[in-house]
């Protein structure tokens, strides 16, 4: 289908071919499916109902794409299982997405992974209502609860961190041989929306301190230190608003999931689906600004895929 | 009497049986892998509870499970006297262990346990149990709570109790069970009653008396006189189910199961100088130290006298315990101009409206009639400038929210 390679030849030869006209509005649905690849991150965006195959489609494309390095032994996912809510309401990674993503890093040589979490609610309703301790069992996966297991914790420096100069960051975020971001995508009454970037709230100890210091400057700053190999949003079902816990009654369902190298054009891309431009969130504004991803969705390439 | 809990463990089937309950005790007040709700499993034997909570609260709280130990209790005492202190109790046990076999010194002649008994039944017949601290099962159970899990310190004071007559115990042997005990005393009176009515009623008439003299009165002091009731103050959240705060306090017994059983860490035993005195020590809700999680009735299924009355799930969830208030002061949204709602995010009943400032900056406000009281929004608020920006105040009668 539209699943293409970029190599460094086809995209000298269409680019210029088609030359710059390359001015798209930020409106999602406005975008042409065809187009003339560009010198920038990689977006797949796969559509589909059915949550195995979305998750196939994406490990494939990620295995096309250089996967998950030469030896991935180890590797840690983040998901979102903050709350205590069903997979239905939106408030955390869907756990059918979890298990069937494991499950096709074990068939793919990968031989520990983890999923930590500092979860909002109580882990106790967090991991079992949201289905995720189910699924990373199915998994054979530990879920390890960073509010209780202390001992994670370790400090790092943030050197281009503007708000945030140090952070406590669980240990095995920063030592895995890959890193894979899995958030959902929903409406978020502070941080306007949460994907992929807000997601590592839920990696480091003392969220409190993003709240008083800039919480937008926070997300985009924790982003120059925590940078996965690879980012899937969650965008079956998304809230549009009373996020980011819900229940919303403003549910759309645009069934995709959001594949990206670049954690910032991945977030960047999904903010589409709930606002016109990304100046809607000032974190994406701000990313921009310290150049920490790409923003602009010309200067990426936008796959559509069907699974 | 004295003489039959002196003897001391006779015969060796009953001191193992005395011996492994007490371990039992010991084993459910731990917990560890065990069900929370084990630790309701000693405290609701006492007969005594049962009754005086069925009294102040006009019904029976309890189900056929939790009612049939403490039944059955009662007809061991009504045709076996104290047979519960000589074979069961755990508290006993371990006064027992710490008794010489000779008395020391007399620290109490008097015996006491037939007055607090009749405070007891009195007050509760008023609606307050007055003196149940002093009901044995918990005295145990606290102590081994506050050990065990670590309760917080003003949990130690009601926990004081039993260190205090294990102490007097080796001067005046088992002076808790023959002189102070109102369980026990309600077993000898049970046994007396059975055999010659007439005559147990011209033996008890003084304690009778006093309790009807002072346990009435009291009672009703503690229900109505203003220096018991403090208004308009602030007062904090009571466990989903507890319903009437003055209540509350009486017919909680504090044997901190519930505590104990909170999975967050909100419920804490709790003081507060300018509350009445029988809320003295009650748990209550300090959301410092956790929230009240939306999926969570552990607390009502901990209770072993219906001072958190059972709820399901569903209906917990629908109770208002108290009502968050948002000090603007202290907000970074509507003060510092931050990007926070931290309490929006966290609030799991979408109780958090927003207004929106002129620059686009979202700020908190507080909608009373969907608010719970559950305290997520102080326990993550990050403010620190002023202290928490939100706090809840706690309601002295809950309600149940229409859904």
């Amino acid at each position: 289908m539209y699943l293409r390679q970029t190599t460094r030849r086809t995209f000298l030869k269409q680019a210029f071919a088609s030359g710059a006209a390359l001015t798209l509005g930020p409106s999602w649905l406005a975008l042409a499916e065809d187009r003339s690849p560009v010198e920038g991150p990689d977006v797949w965006v796969i559509h589909g109902g059915d949550k195995r195959a979305l998750i196939g489609k994406a490990l494939e494309i990620m295995f096309e794409n250089g996967g998950f390095g030469p030896q991935p032994d180890t590797l840690t996912l983040k998901v979102n299982a903050a709350w205590a809510r069903t997979p239905d309401e939106g408030a955390c990674t869907h756990p059918e997405l979890v298990t069937a993503f494991l499950e096709g890093c074990r068939d793919a040589g990968v031989k520990k992974t983890v999923i930590p979490e500092n979860p909002c609610n109580d882990a106790a309703y967090a991991f079992t209502r949201s289905g995720l301790q189910d699924a990373a069992a199915r998994a054979k996966t530990p879920m390890i609860n960073l509010e209780k297991e202390k001992k994670y914790w370790k400090s790092f420096e943030l050197p281009q961190g503007r708000s945030l100069k140090t952070a406590k960051v669980a240990s095995q975020f920063m030592e895995t041989d890959v890193l894979v971001n899995m958030p959902v995508a929903k409406h978020h009454g502070g941080a306007t929306l949460t994907m992929a970037m807000k997601n590592w709230m839920g990696a480091v100890a003392d969220r409190g301190w993003w709240h008083r210091n800039d919480l937008h400057q926070c997300i985009a700053d924790c982003c120059t230190l925590i940078k996965p190999h690879w980012t899937i949003i969650d965008a079956t079902r998304i809230m549009l608003s009373r996020g980011p816990q819900g229940p919303s009654k403003d549910m759309k369902y645009p069934n995709l999931l959001v594949v990206s190298k670049d954690q910032v054009a991945a977030d960047s891309f999904t903010s589409t689906l709930f606002h016109d431009s990304i100046e809607a969130v000032r974190y994406l504004t701000i990313a921009r600004d310290m150049k920490i991803g790409e923003t602009d969705l010309a200067k990426m390439n936008i796959h559509r895929v069907e699974a | 009497m004295i003489r039959i809990l002196h003897l001391g463990p006779r015969s060796a089937v009953r001191a193992a049986v005395r011996l492994l309950l007490l371990a039992l005790a010991v084993l459910f007040a731990f917990g560890g892998p065990l069900p929370f709700w084990m630790k309701r499993i000693f405290p609701s034997f006492s007969p005594l509870s049962l009754i005086a909570s069925a009294l102040a609260q006009r019904g029976w709280y309890a189900g056929v499970f939790w009612m049939t130990p403490p039944l059955v209790v009662l007809l061991m005492g009504l045709f076996r006297g104290r047979m519960f202190c000589n074979w069961i109790c755990p508290a006993g046990t371990l006064f027992h262990l710490a008794s010489p076999r000779k008395c020391i010194a007399h620290v109490s002649r008097r015996r006491w346990s037939g007055y607090i008994f009749w405070i007891i039944i009195f007050s509760s017949l008023a609606g307050f149990p007055l003196l149940f601290i002093l009901e044995p099962q918990p005295l145990l159970q606290r102590d081994l709570l506050w050990t065990g899990r670590g309760l917080n310190a003003l949990a130690l004071v009601p926990g004081l109790v039993f260190p205090l007559f294990l102490l007097l115990g080796i001067f005046q042997p088992m002076i808790w069970c023959t002189h102070f005990c109102p369980a026990g005393h309600f077993f000898d009176f049970l046994r007396h009653l059975r055999k010659s009515p007439a005559q147990t009623f011209s033996k008890e008439r003084r304690e009778l008396l006093a309790g009807l003299c002072i346990g009435l009165p009291a009672a009703c002091a503690a229900a109505h006189l203003p220096g018991f009731k403090t208004k308009n103050k602030w007062m904090p959240a009571l466990p989903p189910g507890a319903h009437d705060a003055d209540q509350f306090g009486a017919i909680c017994h504090r044997c901190y199961a519930c505590v104990d059983s909170c999975p967050t860490g909100i419920l804490r035993a709790g003081f507060r100088v300018d509350r009445p005195l029988t809320s003295w020590f009650q748990p209550e809700m300090n959301p410092e130290f956790g929230a009240c999680e939306e999926f969570c009735d552990n607390c009502s299924r901990a209770c072993p006298t219906g001072a958190i009355k059972k709820t399901s799930v569903d209906e917990k969830r629908m109770i208002q315990i108290g009502i968050a208030e948002v000090n603007r002061e202290a907000c970074l949204a509507w003060t510092d101009g931050e990007h926070c709602m931290v309490c929006d995010e966290y609030c799991p009943y979408n109780a958090i409206e927003t207004s929106f400032s002129e620059t686009g900056i979202p700020r908190p406000i507080v909608n009373p009639e969907i608010c719970r009281g559950c305290g997520f929004c102080q326990h993550a608020c990050p403010a620190v400038r002023m202290g928490r920006a939100i706090i809840v105040r706690g309601l002295e009668k809950q309600r149940v929210l229409e859904g």
